[in-house]
């Protein structure tokens, strides 16, 4: 018996590799993130001239382009992009969205949008005291990196009350995200 | 003497030097230092802190998020041996954050930033986390018992647009580090 006990021992020792055996552990990180609702836009065209062409007192009309980036939240998140004429037509005697010189006289839009945005419906009436949409987005939207389009094309009306010369008047967009 | 042939056999295979036994001594094998078997390393648990390394994404045209801290994982080993080099991999099984499966376990890179313990301890290159296991760091091995190791792990977000917002609960990736020591 203790003989072959013996045996035993010394083959094992022969037969063991000449390589080491490899003992290896774990561990672990728990990486946590919160991403935020957000959005940004950019109006690329910094000076949106309007014209009027064909038929005369056509409106004038022109277009302002704009690139937004938004994210949404899951479930409940909401977005927007609205503008409004924060500075109306100046000088005097020419178009004016607070005082239209004529009744029915106006600044309007129409919208285009890339998804995932959803452009304002018809043709929008441009204030001076109230925002007004460009787009919508619902819960779990979110835009390209490099950002996505949009457009507001704009008419005014050609009144020929107004006075030869150049008017301008300024518009800001907001973008917001919940 | 049948005792005396099986033991002159065994030890002559062992290519060393033989002790021969008698039938009246008490049996016992004879192995030359040189062809002593190396034992292995032997590792204790890993341990990672902080536990969780939170991200905030608040505004991907700023640039990748870095974590609320580093991280520094640990480890400590008995037997070790001068010559061989052990290795601090990582990866992440699952392939995107649980909750927020438009954040991908590729945003985030890890970067070693020092090696503490044993010695030649170096960190590798940045890396961008996968489902595989890449090296982190590596060393050689210190012959003491319960010799301690550290390596400083920092971590980085790529934010997104692309990303879905979600606050709450938090999104979460799990990280699993594995040292390996001959």
């Amino acid at each position: 018996m203790k003989r072959q006990y013996i045996f035993t021992l010394a083959a094992a020792l022969l037969a063991a590799p000449a390589s080491y055996a490899q003992f290896a552990a774990t561990g672990t990180t728990t990486l946590s993130v919160t991403v935020s609702a957000e959005a940004a836009l950019s109006v690329t065209t910094s000076t949106t001239t309007l014209a009027a062409v064909g038929t005369i007192f056509n409106p004038y009309t022109g277009t302002t382009n704009l690139t937004y980036k938004i994210r949404t939240t899951q479930s409940t998140g909401t977005g927007s992009i609205t503008l409004k004429v924060t500075s109306d037509f100046s000088p005097a005697n020419g178009p004016s969205v607070t005082t239209p010189p004529t009744a029915g006289d106006a600044l309007t839009y129409t919208c285009t949008v890339a998804a995932p945005g959803t452009a304002c419906s018809g043709s929008i009436t441009s204030s001076t005291s109230s925002s007004t949409s460009v787009a919508t987005f619902g819960s779990a939207a979110s835009s390209g990196n490099s950002g996505n389009a949009a457009s507001t094309a704009w008419s005014l009306t050609n009144d020929p009350v107004y006075h030869t010369g150049a008017y301008s008047a300024t518009v800001t967009y907001t973008i917001s995200a919940t | 003497m049948n005792l005396r042939s099986k033991l002159m056999s065994v030890l002559i295979l062992a290519g060393g030097p033989v002790q021969i036994l008698f039938a009246q001594q008490k049996a016992r094998i004879v192995v030359p230092s040189s062809r002593v078997l190396p034992m292995a390393t032997t590792l204790s648990a890993i341990s990672a802190s902080p536990a969780t390394i939170s991200f905030t994404a608040t505004d991907p045209d700023a640039g990748p998020d870095s974590g609320s801290s580093s991280a520094t994982v640990s480890w400590s080993t008995s037997g070790g041996s001068a010559a061989s080099t052990w290795t601090l991999k990582v990866h992440a099984a699952a392939a995107s954050f649980t909750g927020c499966t438009t954040v991908k376990r590729s945003a985030v890179t890890v970067t070693c930033g020092g090696v503490a313990g044993g010695s030649a301890g170096a960190c590798g290159g940045a890396i961008t986390l996968s489902g595989t296991g890449q090296q982190v760091a590596s060393g050689k091995e210190s012959t003491s018992a319960n010799a301690p190791y550290s390596v400083t792990l920092s971590f980085t977000l790529a934010d997104s647009w692309s990303y879905i917002a979600k606050q709450s609960p938090s999104c979460t990736l799990s990280l699993t580090y594995t040292v390996t020591a001959p």
